[in-house]
């Protein structure tokens, strides 16, 4: 059982280490979110005004809008692993991190948490954005906030984990491109992030839709297009969120314990 | 008398690359006492750095303990860490700092009170000579000066033992004179230092011990000068020399 006065100690470091991380962020920031907003509303534009008049349906634009405040956090996993397998075949400054009077495990809690900070910075930002492009084609009728907010805290913590997880797996960083085509992209395009899960189920092939259900990214956009456009044509809310929350849970823990066996740190 | 500070018992240390199982330290014992600056000197792959690393707690021995103050480091390795200041080869600096905001956080991660921090801080900043570059980032730093402030770093929390792993490696002669004189003006302040070298000559004018290792281990401990007298040579080069050619014979 740890004493209060080291549980206290170690707070107060990983307190500093997240307080350097910001001063680090912040002055990232701007940019980072003019490079979001580009990209979402390149996307929202075309799925909110320009699809609906190639047939598809009217609500696409609303529903691309949730999957894609949601995405941002998943879309910075490639970026974020490349910058820490980079450390690692470069100048290693997590060595430095490594011999400070903390336990290993937190250094990588620490860079979870980070990540889900910027995860809710930028969906702070991007969120009234999104608002203002697509307002006209927004249906607040089923509307959840606490649903959306529970969702979006789960994903951010669920791509924070998958980024540790993926560092841990990732050799190089010529690696990493691999991954990123042959992991990354597919999880997302099946990920039910741009049609609803019952589609392939109703329209293609059940055996199909329940191969899918084991990527854990269908239950991600699942659970936030049911917070935000109600439960009738998606997965039930409470089995997505628990589900996301299992995942990260599972791939937080696994990546953490290969990166301790691949540094090969106490 | 001298007080030992560190006590390192029977350490081996094993790697797995694919199949192959390298053994890097074997059977390693060495003490360091206070105040006292040891030199690590092997050729390319002997341990120095694994050995190193492995006193500043970035790796796990396979096997041997290391002590602190006669207590297993391994009982409660944080509380051992914050006596030691770790430099590494590579000057892993965090480039978007300031060296100003660099020692800080160097000082808060060891849970200093603000108010020694920034004492602390000015004192490091005037001994290694940075004032003109604390606002600066490191990118902008030459390398001798990247080097100056990776030792500051290590020793704001004031710690016992010093690990230097090579750190005056592709420095200019006169930056790596000026490094000396710094690394040796520790000692006044009673830290201790175990110096990973390739230069010999830095491990003669620095070092009141040496340690010779090859291929993982100890293939002698003593002062430059009483090896200098035993192998009858006037540098401490010729004496290393002369110990790789026996081993070669």
């Amino acid at each position: 059982m740890i004493s209060s006065k080291r549980f206290t100690r170690y707070w107060h470091i990983f307190w500093q280490l997240f307080q350097t991380d910001l001063l680090v962020f912040w002055p990232q920031l701007w940019d980072a979110s003019l490079n979001i907003i580009v990209w979402l509303s390149s996307l929202l534009i075309l799925s909110a005004y320009v699809f609906p008049l190639l047939g598809i349906m009217k609500t696409f634009g609303m529903f691309t809008a949730f999957a894609l405040i949601a995405s941002e956090s998943y879309w910075r996993m490639w970026p974020t692993t490349f910058e820490f397998i980079s450390d690692l075949d470069g100048e290693r400054s997590i060595d430095y991190l490594l011999v400070l009077p903390i336990p290993s495990w937190l250094i990588f809690v620490e860079n979870i948490a980070l990540y889900i900070f910027k995860s809710i910075t930028f969906g702070c930002i991007t969120f009234p954005w999104v608002l203002f492009l697509i307002w006209n084609e927004l249906d607040w009728h089923f509307f959840s906030w606490p649903k959306f907010i529970l969702m979006f805290l789960a994903i951010s913590l669920f791509t924070g984990c998958f980024f540790i997880l993926l560092s841990s797996i990732v050799q190089n960083r010529k690696n990493l491109h691999k991954i990123g085509f042959r992991i990354i992209f597919p999880l997302w395009f099946f990920g039910a992030s741009q049609f609803p899960w019952q589609v392939i189920y109703n329209k293609i092939s059940p055996k199909f839709a329940y191969v899918l259900l084991a990527n854990p990214w269908v239950y991600a956009m699942e659970g936030m297009h049911a917070a935000t456009m109600g439960q009738q044509r998606f997965l039930p809310f409470w089995i997505c969120l628990g589900a996301v929350l299992t995942v990260s849970f599972l791939f937080g823990s696994v990546g953490i314990a290969r990166l301790i066996r691949r540094l090969d740190t106490i | 008398m001298q007080t030992e500070l560190i006590q390192i018992q029977h350490l081996s240390k094993q790697y797995r690359i694919g199949k192959r199982v390298i053994k890097a330290l074997q059977d390693i014992s060495l003490d360091i006492y206070e105040a006292e600056i040891v030199g690590l000197l092997g050729v390319n792959g002997a341990g120095k750095t694994t050995l190193s690393s492995i006193i500043a707690t970035l790796h796990p021995p396979t096997s041997g303990n290391v002590l602190y103050q006669g207590q297993s480091i391994y009982n409660d390795i944080n509380d051992y860490r914050y006596i030691i200041g770790f430099c590494p080869q590579k000057t892993n600096l965090n480039r978007d700092l300031t060296i100003d905001q660099i020692l800080y956080f160097a000082g808060s991660y060891y849970c200093m009170p603000k108010k020694l921090i920034l004492e602390r801080r000015e004192e490091l900043i005037a001994q290694f000579q940075l004032q003109e570059y604390r606002t600066e980032k490191p990118d902008i730093l030459s390398g001798g000066y990247q080097h100056r402030v990776l030792i500051a770093r290590a020793l704001m929390h004031r710690p016992k033992l010093l690990i230097l792993d090579e750190p005056t490696v592709g420095l200019d002669p006169h930056i790596r004179r000026n490094l000396w004189e710094i690394i040796r003006g520790l000692k006044e302040y009673g830290v201790s230092i175990l110096l990973t070298t390739h230069y010999l000559d830095e491990a003669d004018f620095l070092s009141d011990r040496i340690c010779i290792l090859d291929k993982g281990k100890i293939k002698l401990i003593d002062t430059p000068q009483n090896l200098k007298t035993a192998y009858n040579k006037s540098t401490l080069e010729d004496v290393f020399i002369k110990l790789m050619k026996e081993e070669v014979a």
